[in-house]
């Protein structure tokens, strides 16, 4: 696998974001613009962590997991909401990244986007989520 | 049910905008869930709205004493816009395209309450989903003799409500009051 070689060094990497619900299903996810190519890899990553996710929420302390997993090319971060919703981070391991307060930050914008989100009262319960609010972030988040 | 001592500050008539947000959300849902259709639900949306707007015209008109006797579409519009509006809703809302010689307008709210987490399914597209306040304007103006015809729309980044004056009422009590 070839890493592209349109991913700007000096930006935060951000890849991939994407939320899981309690009994893993797929709520919602966005991928940057730079990673389109990468798409089925990036994605494969970043659900292959969520066993590693579940192993730690078992042992955690607070909402925050931290760093998850990361291989030659990619590695990333999750995040637990006292209700078992999972937030999951991928970034690239060649860009500049992004520092432990800066992530934290980050699933903390992701989960208040959520919570506006699942205020809708047109949302299913255990639904995929379509919302301006999560996609208002996730272009934030991939613009740095 | 004992009264419980208030803590200090806490204004207990005010409750948290989510709350209210969130209530007529589900409201709505179950309305549809119930009616099935959105021509219905926009009705009794409007009907719940007109029963609330009959009681608010006296709460209004009694705590607000400078409001004076509109004589015409332009007070009318005034009074609504930056006395009643913000008054229930704590949001201002301005006043646009008038029409029909002066005998129709809009009320834009650029942050309606109501809608604050909303994004309506293309399905839903024609359910006017604030139209509680349309009905809520329509009851007030007819507890006030005016008769009126009032419609919100939502536009992707406000609510429109369009007004539309019809007659003066000549009977003394507004029709919801038989």
């Amino acid at each position: 696998m070839n890493l592209p070689t349109d991913l700007r060094p000096t930006g935060s990497g951000a890849l991939y974001l994407s939320i899981v619900g309690r009994n893993n299903t797929p709520l919602w996810s966005a991928l940057a613009e730079g990673a389109q190519r990468n798409a089925y890899n990036i994605q494969m990553f970043g659900y292959s962590s969520l066993d590693i996710v579940d192993e730690k929420c078992i042992k955690a302390t607070e909402n925050y997991l931290g760093q998850i997993y990361s291989d030659y090319f990619f590695k990333t971060f999750a995040y637990v909401s006292s209700t078992g919703v999972k937030f999951v981070f991928v970034t690239d391991t060649k860009s500049q990244g992004l520092t432990d307060p800066e992530v934290r930050l980050l699933f903390k914008r992701l989960h208040t986007a959520y919570c506006q989100a699942i205020s809708n009262p047109f949302h299913q319960a255990k639904a995929p989520i379509k919302s301006k609010f999560l996609t208002e972030v996730a272009d934030q988040i991939f613009a740095q | 049910m004992s009264k419980q001592p208030k803590p200090a500050g806490v204004d207990s008539r005010k409750m948290s905008a989510e709350l209210f947000s969130l209530t007529y959300g589900s409201l709505v849902a179950e309305l549809l869930k119930d009616y099935e259709d959105t021509k219905q639900v926009n009705q009794q949306l409007d009907k719940i709205g007109f029963n609330m707007g009959i009681r608010l015209a006296d709460d209004f008109l009694s705590k607000q004493a400078t409001v004076p006797k509109c004589t015409d579409c332009r007070q009318m519009a005034d009074v609504l816009a930056k006395t009643a509006i913000p008054a229930y809703l704590g949001v201002p809302a301005t006043i646009s395209s008038w029409g029909n010689s002066d005998r129709e307008f809009s009320l834009v709210l650029e942050n309606n309450p109501l809608t604050e987490f909303v994004e309506l399914p293309p399905n839903l597209s024609t359910l006017h989903y604030s139209q509680v306040l349309a009905g809520a304007i329509r009851g007030g103006l007819e507890a006030v003799h005016i008769k009126v015809i009032t419609t919100a729309t939502e536009n992707p980044s406000n609510t429109e409500i369009r007004v539309r004056f019809i007659e003066i009422l000549k009977d003394n009590l507004p029709a919801g009051e038989e």
